[in-house]
């Protein structure tokens, strides 16, 4: 994990979303100033516009914006499935609003005018987030896929070796032999490159667990 | 009078046996009078009102008296051991009683000034009437009897009276009639004093049915018709106390509810307001620091950007120049520019500012004390002014929370200082911490949780803003005083 994170250390993205042009260049500037890509938006309906960039990401957003708000675009963003962290700047640092924001996910929640450093951690923050988020949607993607491969029978024994079963008890269960359900058994971990009989069950939990989630897609 | 006449003097033997319930009525009637009297003492503060709630419970006690003397109704001779002038002794007291107690009440009226300040009421006082009334009562019982073999014989038998009894009677009518012209005179005129002129109306009708019409002679028709004016005038005040009493309950609960309702609603606009200032500052405020952080990260890195560096230096200028553009604005939308040359008479600016502070001040239990009008006039803008001088006044209020009942005065003065007129405002409370004493340069530190500093802030700002100055000091007495010194106009004498 820690070479990807190297590899797309450059070509991660800060999407900054404020109204007020003055404040948004300066943000872009300071942004900038540390090496960071960073691209602006200076409403809700521009930032839904724009074509989600395929890199890590998080959104430094302001609570007032004309037409949606700020927490608004963070409602509609989770509602689509779209867990790209957010960082909120606002200009009246309303306390239950603060709370709000972070109860909904939001890494942290500065009262303008900020501290740079402030910023810039949280940004960091952010962006860490979003890596790990999408090395374990990357990681779940090609399980998915590689569970495709698997024969109907196959998934059967999967799920039953999951559970916690013993090749006896699969074999019990499905009425076929247990040197037939050992065959399927290495069959299944060759197709899933699990290296052993723990990582498959992890796997197939981590599989499960999606399927239970549908909505959360990258 | 009329129905009465032909059959005037006529004794009815009816009489005597109700006099005890008759009694009773004009009793409870005067104790209920003066329990609404007092207690709108308590409210109001008013003295004159004990004036009057004394002659009420001096006339029901020594009703009593009277009754008891009388020969024939509780006793042959009468109770209390008199003899047959006892009772025409107590009835002479009580008939210049009652209008003298009406005088005493319009005399102290016309000497108090500013009816419409509350002023804290003394407990002390409320029971001394009470007191006072009671002991009156029981020393002329006590010494009609020795009274008696002084003055000259009032009754001739135990129903005709003597001559001098005349002279007690036109006694009586002079009183009354000198009472009702100083009530009528009163100004301003109250329904109360309305509802007193009636009592000595019928009062009037009393002593001329029982003189003229029953020359005097006891328990006959005209002398129990008489009787019963005396009724309604105890009966009247109670009755127009009570009803004035409901009236000015509900009226100055739904009055005070719309001052706080105002007073709220100011507060919110006020709070909106800044709100929206803050925001818009904000702004700015919020694109300089950010920008002079990034132009020291341009210039930290080890190839330095100076041109980036360069552009945020630029974006500070602008925003500089656009928070300025802001507050320009905001001076232009509330500035039609208060016009500091008007003249304004002293007097009447502490006189408006005592009105808009009363339902604070009576909510915080605080008399607000004013002096005379000085007729002092300053230079200025009387609205401004008049917010100046207003949050001393709230302030001052507010000081006084801890301070015992009976101590919350705030006084307000206006004197003359060489060419500047000094407003003065000072309280009872604990006084100003040290730090407060010398009226710093910044913003006011406030211990309260909302609103000393601010309030003092947009005093000072108008103040100075009319070339005068405020001072703070603690009074050796107790309690702060805050003084605004300004310009003197042409004075209004």
């Amino acid at each position: 994990m820690s070479d990807e994170t190297q590899d797309d250390e450059e070509q991660a993205v800060v999407l900054v979303v404020d109204d007020d042009a003055s404040v948004r260049d300066a943000i872009v500037s300071l942004l900038e100033s540390v090496g960071q890509k960073t691209v602006a938006f200076p409403s809700a309906a521009a930032f839904l516009a724009a074509e989600c960039p395929d890199a890590p990401c998080c959104v430094v957003l302001d609570v007032r914006l004309p037409a949606r708000s700020g927490l608004d675009l963070q409602r509609d963003l989770r509602a689509a499935g779209n867990q790209t962290p957010v960082i909120f700047i606002s200009g009246h640092a309303d306390v239950a609003m603060a709370v709000g924001a972070m109860k909904a996910g939001a890494v942290e929640f500065l009262a303008k005018p900020f501290r740079d450093q402030d910023l810039l951690d949280a940004v960091h923050r952010a962006l860490d987030v979003d890596r790990t988020r999408r090395c374990e949607a990357a990681a779940l993607d090609r399980w998915r896929r590689l569970r495709e491969s698997l024969s109907p029978r196959e998934r059967e024994i999967m799920a039953l070796v999951a559970s916690g079963l013993a090749n006896k008890e699969v074999a019990a269960t499905l009425s076929i032999s247990e040197i037939t359900v050992k065959t399927h058994r290495a069959q299944v971990m060759r197709k899933m490159e699990a290296r052993s009989l723990p990582e498959l069950v992890r796997i197939a939990d981590r599989l499960a667990a999606r399927d239970e989630a549908p909505d959360a897609s990258v | 009078m009329a129905v009465v006449a032909p059959v005037a003097s006529i004794q009815l033997d009816i009489i005597a046996p109700l006099l005890p319930a008759y009694v009773a009525v004009v009793l409870m009637f005067d104790v209920f009078t003066a329990t609404l009297l007092i207690s709108q003492y308590v409210a109001v503060g008013a003295p004159a009102l004990l004036a009057l709630a004394a002659a009420y419970l001096f006339n029901g006690f020594t009703a009593v008296a009277w009754a008891a003397s009388f020969p024939g109704v509780l006793a042959p001779e009468g109770l209390l051991g008199g003899d047959l002038q006892t009772t025409a002794v107590i009835a002479a007291f009580r008939r210049l009683a009652f209008p003298l107690g009406l005088l005493a009440y319009a005399l102290l009226r016309r000497r108090a000034d500013a009816p419409e300040v509350w002023r804290p009421w003394s407990p002390t006082t409320a029971v001394a009437t009470v007191v006072v009334s009671a002991l009156a009562a029981l020393i002329v019982t006590g010494a009609a009897g020795g009274l008696s073999t002084i003055v000259p014989k009032l009754m001739v038998d135990a129903r005709v009276p003597t001559a001098a009894w005349d002279f007690v009677l036109w006694a009586g009518i002079a009183a009354t009639l000198v009472a009702a012209v100083a009530i009528a005179r009163l100004r301003p005129f109250c329904v109360l004093d309305l509802w007193l002129l009636v009592a000595l109306a019928a009062f009037l009708v009393e002593i001329a049915m029982l003189g003229f019409l029953a020359d005097g002679v006891r328990l006959s028709v005209a002398w129990g018709a008489g009787r019963l004016f005396g009724l309604v005038a105890v009966a009247v005040v109670a009755l127009a106390l009570l009803v004035d009493t409901v009236v000015a309950t509900a009226r100055s609960v739904s009055k005070l509810a719309a001052e706080v309702q105002a007073r709220r609603a100011r507060e919110a606009s006020l709070e909106a307001l800044g709100a929206a200032i803050a925001h818009e500052l904000n702004q700015p405020l919020t694109a300089i620091v950010t920008s002079a952080e990034a132009a020291g990260r341009w210039l930290d890195r080890g190839n330095p950007d100076l041109l980036r560096a360069r552009e945020r230096l630029a974006a500070i200028g602008a925003e500089g120049a656009r928070a300025g553009r802001v507050l320009d604005g905001l001076r232009r939308s509330f500035g039609r520019g208060p016009s500091r040359d008007g003249l304004v008479d002293a007097g009447s600016l502490l006189a408006s500012v005592a009105a808009l502070a009363r339902a604070e001040a009576a909510g915080a239990r605080v008399a607000i004390d004013r002096g005379a009008a000085t007729g002092l006039r300053v230079r200025g803008d009387a609205d401004q002014l008049r917010q100046a001088v207003l949050n001393l006044v709230v302030n001052a209020i507010e000081a006084m929370a801890l301070t015992p009942g009976g101590r919350r005065i705030v006084t307000l003065s206006a004197r003359a200082e060489g060419a500047a007129c000094v407003l003065s405002v000072s309280d009872a409370g604990p006084g100003l911490p040290p730090a407060l004493l010398d009226m710093p340069a910044g913003p006011f530190q406030s211990e309260k949780p909302r609103g000393m500093g601010l309030g003092l802030m947009i005093a000072r700002t108008i103040v100075e803003g009319h070339g005068g100055r405020i001072m703070a000091a603690n009074r050796p007495e107790g309690g702060a005083v805050f003084e605004i010194a300004l310009p003197r106009g042409n004075d209004n004498v």
